[in-house]
């Protein structure tokens, strides 16, 4: 049978062409729609859902791919470039993240590069977290001043920078982390399951270490994600590759399905107080579905160097959103032009490109001394 | 090389999650046409909520200038033949998802042989702080 008419392709198909059909309507009803006094019109609409669909959808791809959930990525931006209510977005933004973590699941389940033991011990007590810091966000919004929201995103930016760079300077080591022996309760958990890393066609079996050590550094992740709506796969990678010596891609595979477990409890504290608009959230959450589907496809057949790098990059530029909007509503610096924060993705987005372009030549460099 | 077999519990969560967040995913994209369709038929006025937002409304301002004022938590249950409460009981359906998938991986784990309590109950306890977060018995407020 052909590939297309078997599953996944065939939900993104049906997906697809069920968008695409809406948006026709969209531009239909918008045709013959009245705008009343002082309000957007139906064209405007149309054009903002259009254009929010296609941002989660390109948004979800880069996400999964770097296994970092789409929110980190969301949140910073909306949060440096719209005049939207930082609480509506980070409600928004834990919404992109957990669906972006939500729809990869199935695959990472099937092949094996997910494994669910370690995430729901992993959820038991990061769920715990993300309830915390959700209902804490809500509290500081209300009873509490911009200043120290300011501080703590310098201090996260800070976090993200030094976890980049020892992403960085870990090369190789990190990608498959040597774990000579399994630790005690890692074993007493059980947690360990082998899969088959199709890149190298060979069935890896790793070993876990510290695990009490990465339920701690969980509950921390799910407590920031759902603070500031982030997610947490920019931390929850690192902290299974670093702490527990999970090799990278499952990491960040774990990390997918991790994310959808915590954020779907720290959701809904958002939900449950109207932070979630649901016309504003719908077309992030529906490209995060399509464009999750199509990333986590991608993701399985990729090699790990090239999901470091991009995460490298990725986590930079976030570090760069929190410092510089943390430092903006403390009053030292003023407003960043739009321009700049651009140019600054740009820079790090290229250096990014160049990485993977000398990584990809060296590959190839050793397959063919091979 | 031969892949591995993977237990059963990971393959059913998966396939749980999967179906409902493309259920949710469909929710959201018909739910705005009925927004825009049926003006009238919401519970925030689609012509006035993204003016408010890009205004930087706080929510509880958003809901009460595209609205009466915010419904409560649970709106979606009350509202669904709207246009924002259809939309909005996919996003919830999504944020729910894992709750069912919990539930069936659980399950899996006590047919595992021999039965695994140890997830079966970690995967009950986790299920429990989804359902008590979506309920608001867990929320501060």
């Amino acid at each position: 049978m052909n590939k297309y008419l078997k599953s996944p392709w065939i939900e993104v198909i049906i997906m697809t062409v069920v968008v695409i059909l809406s948006y026709i309507a969209l531009a239909l009803i918008s045709y013959g729609s009245e705008t009343p006094a002082g309000g957007t019109s139906a064209w405007t609409i149309t054009a903002i859902l259009f254009g929010s669909f296609i941002a989660s959808f390109c948004l979800a791809l880069v996400a999964v791919i770097a296994g970092i959930g789409g929110g980190v990525l969301f949140t910073p931006v909306m949060l440096a470039f719209t005049a939207i209510d930082s609480l509506v977005i980070r409600a928004t933004g834990l919404v992109v993240a957990m669906f972006s973590g939500l729809v990869s699941t199935k695959l990472f389940m099937n092949t094996g590069l997910g494994n669910l033991k370690v995430c729901i011990f992993g959820a038991t007590i990061a769920g715990i977290g993300a309830l915390t810091g959700a209902t804490s966000a809500i509290y500081v919004a209300e009873y509490m001043g911009p200043a120290g929201e300011g501080f703590i995103r310098i201090s996260l930016g800070g976090i993200i920078l030094f976890i980049a760079a020892l992403f960085f300077f870990g090369g190789g080591k990190i990608e498959w982390p040597k774990v000579e022996k399994t630790g005690h309760f890692a074993k007493m958990a059980n947690l360990e399951q082998p899969y088959l890393e199709e890149s190298l066609d060979k069935v890896i079996n790793y070993k876990i270490k510290n695990a009490r050590y990465f339920l701690l550094a969980a509950f921390g992740i799910g407590l920031l994600s759902g603070f500031f709506g982030l997610g947490g796969g920019w931390a929850l990678v690192p902290a299974q590759n670093l702490i527990a010596g999970i090799p990278l891609k499952v990491s960040a595979a774990n990390s997918g399905i991790l994310l959808g477990m915590i954020d779907s409890i720290g959701v809904w504290p958002y939900l449950l107080m109207g932070a979630v608009i649901p016309l504003f959230v719908a077309p992030w959450l529906v490209g995060q579905v399509v464009g999750g589907i199509v990333g986590a496809h991608i993701l399985v057949s990729i090699k790990a160097g090239f999901v470091r790098l991009m995460l490298i990059g990725i986590m930079i530029f976030t570090a760069y959103g929190l410092v510089s909007r943390g430092l903006n509503i403390l009053g030292v610096i003023g407003e960043i032009p739009g321009h700049i924060n651009m140019a600054v993705f740009l820079v790090i987005m290229s250096s990014v490109v160049f990485s993977i372009w000398k990584f990809n030549k060296e590959a190839s460099l050793e397959e063919e001394a091979a | 090389m031969t892949k591995p077999d993977m237990p059963q519990a990971q393959i059913v969560y998966g396939e749980v999650i999967y179906w409902l967040c493309i259920v949710a995913a469909a929710i959201c994209t018909i739910g705005p046409i009925i927004s825009l369709w049926y003006v009238d038929n919401n519970v925030l006025n689609p012509h006035f909520v993204f003016a408010a937002l890009w205004e930087g409304q706080s929510a509880q301002d958003i809901w009460n200038t595209a609205g009466d004022g915010f419904p409560g938590g649970h709106f979606f249950l009350q509202y669904i033949s709207t246009g924002d409460g259809f939309t909005q009981f996919g996003v919830a359906l999504g944020s729910i998802a894992a709750l069912p998938a919990l539930f069936m991986a659980g399950l899996a784990y006590l047919r595992e042989k021999p039965r695994n309590n140890l997830y079966a109950i970690m995967s009950l306890w986790v299920m429990l702080l989804i359902a008590f977060s979506a309920v608001g018995i867990l929320a501060m407020k």
